[in-house]
């Protein structure tokens, strides 16, 4: 079943094409690695897919609703949860109110409802402390909960923000560099967690990462941009053979055979 | 007993303790202190709910002295009695709906704050369409706009001459009564989920939308929330100093608050609160500055109207080259810091 469906999307800012022509189907459960050499629109393609930047062009049909022109709020309730490559966490709070942050979008409770103390609200409350609570665990973040988000560990902010992404309940879970900055030991757990969640969750995982040897192990499919246009698509098998692919990440034949 | 349970007591037991000081002061102070404890509750009310959307949610706006004009201007019009305002409106007389209503001082006040919120409200959606500077620019604008239509719209507002004899309803009970309410709700808010959407939204407004927050639609319950308060605010100020004209609802007000919360350290609600009793009460010590002067009966310096506001920006100046984040800086009191203050001590002993 195809939980998305991307039609030649492209994003021109002023005369320079970010993504030229951008297909993508994901189907429901897949983990899809968005792969390519620095600059190739990956991370534009994440943040035309989540409101951030309107496409010039082309179609994004999430679950059955358009998305496109809607806004990053909008989205995100829809389903697409996202982190960053360059992290964005609410750093004077908590990693447990960093957490809690994210039920917010879907609170029943009115503005009012608090103030008086009233019994719904305080209900919404105390199950959003314990669900976040309970991502945190899952992260492995239990110890630091009341930690400032802004002062942990460059590896327990990227999975600070995965909790987070998590906390919105998204059927689609968009990752940007995760592994990024992390040790070996740090990537291992890391892959482990994503295969995890996206079971326990009835996750679709796409992801964007340069290390090669994550993406290669995580991957059941794997797409690659090059200056803003599709060059591959297939197992990841397939694109180690890649002629292409290879010329983009290592330049002509000279210094393909290192 | 938690200490949640025994810091809920003691907020009880000092929301008591201050109306026996009320009391007091009811019963044996004199006119002069009486208005300035009203000043102070006002000022309150004025800081903290300016705080909410320049501190709290990081909109840096500068339009307080807008809705305190609609909240007096409406309410005053509101508990004139037909006759008085006949009186006063000698260029252009009072049009009609306005010039027969007079109603009695609560439901007044409440319209005055409705009316500030509702114009807070459909303001809200242009002005958030900019953020940063911008908006402190609209806002500003905005401002402005109000203070000349009260200047102009002689038949409403009756222009310049602004409006005399309203009746002095404003006593102490009615200013901290308001004070109190304004720091209860705005206190619940800021510490519920909604608090932390805003908080969320001034650290970073990416992130927040990232994650399914509505940015310009809490933007816009701040703001109105705001204006609501400082209407009502405006409604009771009206009804203390009970003559207003445009003059009074200048940058100069807008300017003063925005001391206020900086030097309390903007986002923090109690530092809100200490700051605005220094003002109120630090701005009438510091008449003696704006009198002549004789020191030591060799030097005589005339009095300089406006002293005071030079020695305000001169604090100004200070806390921010040594103390940016003002008193609080975003950190609120809690009884739990005072616990722990006094623990140290003891064990220091």
């Amino acid at each position: 079943m195809s939980l998305l469906k991307v039609k030649c999307l492209t994003m021109r800012f002023g005369g320079l094409s970010a993504v030229t022509d951008f297909n993508l189907n994901l189907d429901k459960g897949e983990l899809v690695g968005l792969i390519g050499p620095n600059g190739a629109g990956k991370t534009t393609t994440f943040n035309m897919l989540t409101g951030r930047l309107k496409p010039t062009e082309g179609s994004m049909v999430f679950g059955g609703s358009d998305i496109g022109g809607k806004k990053p709020s909008q989205i995100n309730r829809l389903g697409i949860g996202r982190t960053f490559q360059s992290i964005h966490l609410l750093t004077e709070m908590s990693a447990l109110e960093n957490v809690m942050m994210s039920f917010h979008g879907r609170l029943k409770s009115p503005f009012w409802a608090p103030i008086l103390g009233l019994p719904g609200y305080r209900r919404e409350e105390r199950a959003m402390l314990k669900e976040s609570y309970d991502l945190l665990e899952r992260v492995g973040l239990k110890d630091l909960t009341q930690t400032e988000a802004g002062s942990l560990a460059y590896g327990q902010q990227r999975r600070l923000e995965i909790a987070r992404a998590l906390g919105t309940h998204p059927k689609l879970l968009l990752l940007d560099e995760p592994a990024a900055g992390m040790n070996p030991r740090e990537t291992n757990a890391l892959m482990e967690l994503i295969l995890v969640i996206r079971r326990d969750f009835d996750l679709t995982v796409l992801l964007i990462e340069h290390d090669m040897k994550f993406v290669m192990g995580l991957c059941e499919r794997l797409v690659v941009l090059d200056n803003g246009a599709t060059i591959a698509q297939g197992l990841p098998a397939e694109i180690q053979q890649n002629k292409k692919v290879i010329t983009a990440y290592l330049g002509e034949r000279r210094s393909a055979g290192r | 007993m938690t200490p949640k349970t025994r810091d809920r007591w003691l907020t009880y037991l000092s929301v008591l303790a201050l109306l026996g000081i009320l009391l007091l002061a009811q019963e044996y102070a004199d006119e002069y202190q009486v208005r300035i404890l009203n000043m102070v509750a006002i000022y309150i009310t004025l800081a903290v709910s300016y705080n909410l959307i320049n501190g709290v949610t990081g909109q840096f706006s500068l339009e307080p002295n807008a809705f305190v004009a609609l909240g007096a201007y409406t309410a005053s019009l509101l508990t004139l009695t037909a006759s008085e305002k006949e009186m006063s409106f000698i260029i252009d007389p009072c049009i009609w709906p306005l010039s027969v209503i007079s109603i009695p001082f609560l439901p007044a006040v409440i319209i005055g704050g409705l009316i500030a919120a509702f114009f807070g409200f459909l303001m809200g959606f242009p002005v958030f369409r900019v953020r940063g500077d911008y908006l402190a620019i609209v806002t500003l604008g905005f401002g402005e706009v109000i203070r000349v239509v009260a200047n102009n719209l002689q038949s409403v507002t009756n222009g310049p001459l602004g409006l005399k004899g309203i009746a002095p309803y404003t006593n102490l009970w009615w200013s901290w009564g308001l004070a109190l309410i304004t720091l209860f709700v705005i206190n619940r808010l800021v510490k519920s989920s909604y608090g932390r959407a805003l908080k969320a939204i001034r650290q970073n407004e990416l992130a927040a939308e990232s994650m399914g927050i509505n940015a310009f639609r809490h933007k816009l319950l701040a703001f109105t929330l705001s204006a609501f308060f400082e209407g009502m605010a405006g409604a009771l100020l009206a009804h203390l100093i009970t003559t207003i004209s445009p003059m009074l609802f200048t940058f100069f007000l807008t300017f003063n608050l925005l001391i206020i919360i900086t030097i309390g350290g903007l986002g923090s609600i109690t530092g809100s609160v200490l700051a605005a009793i220094a003002f109120a009460w630090g701005s009438e010590l510091l008449r003696a500055v704006e009198e002549p002067m004789n020191i030591l009966g060799l030097l005589t310096i005339p009095g300089i109207p406006g002293m005071r506001m030079v020695i305000f920006s001169i604090i100004l100046i200070v806390v921010m080259l040594f103390a940016r984040q003002g008193f609080m800086g975003r950190r609120e009191f809690t009884w739990q810091w005072l616990f722990d203050r006094m623990h140290i001590k003891e064990s220091g002993l």
